[in-house]
């Protein structure tokens, strides 16, 4: 036979337990809360990362970039250079050689018979076979 | 011959006399209207450097500038024509 002091006193007493203990789970409610909370947040990381993803197209622009390079093709560039075939020009440098090879008369002021002008004599000498005619007025 | 062959360059180098003389030659010849370039040396150096000492003479080079023949006289014309069919 308790005293109705004594029941109050245990009703008191439980429900001072009773409180603690939802404290004590509010607080672990809030801490997985914020657990959560900043679960949240590292998924919205990997959010960030898909940007980072977006960004990742960027190398797709350098890739979009490097069949540009093909198209500078410098290569058929300089394959056109072999074509140039220094050879033609070459063969021209022969051509010159015998340009080259033109008779070379003694360098004396003459007269033109034809301008009645005076003129180097080896001004006159042409490309091909020369035959010099010496010949005197009388 | 000049005409005949148009590879063949045929060059008239006179020397001696007057500039007068060396006109009417040319007018004389009609060589101003032939093939012939026509010059005349009043100083006669260009004869000298060649060591031509009598009229007429002549030299034959073929189209690479190498003397084929030098001799005093008439024009050979079988020799010329002999280089430009070689």
């Amino acid at each position: 036979m308790r005293s109705p002091t004594r029941r109050a006193a245990t009703a008191a007493f439980a429900l001072a337990l009773a409180a603690t203990s939802c404290a004590g789970t509010s607080s672990a409610d809030t801490t997985s809360t914020a657990t959560t909370g900043s679960a949240e947040t590292e998924v919205a990381a990997p959010a960030t990362t898909a940007p980072v993803n977006e960004t990742v197209p960027a190398p797709d622009d350098s890739a979009s970039t490097a069949p540009s390079t093909p198209e500078t093709t410098t290569e058929p560039e300089t394959t056109t250079e072999p074509e140039t075939a220094t050879e033609p020009e070459t063969t021209t440098e022969p051509e010159t050689a015998t340009t080259a090879a033109i008779l070379q008369l003694p360098s004396v002021d003459v007269v033109s018979l034809a301008t009645g002008e005076m003129a180097d004599l080896n001004s006159f000498s042409r490309p091909g076979a020369t035959l010099v005619w010496f010949w005197a007025p009388h | 011959m000049a005409q005949d062959n148009p590879d063949l360059h045929v060059l008239g180098l006179g020397a001696q006399d007057t500039l007068e003389f060396a006109n009417e030659f040319v007018a004389s010849g009609d060589l101003a209207n032939s093939a012939i370039t026509m010059v005349w040396d009043p100083t006669f150096a260009s004869w000298r450097d060649y060591g031509i000492r009598s009229q007429p003479y002549w030299i034959l080079y073929d189209d690479q500038g190498t003397e084929i023949t030098s001799r005093p006289g008439v024009i050979d014309l079988g020799a010329v024509q002999a280089v430009l069919d070689a």
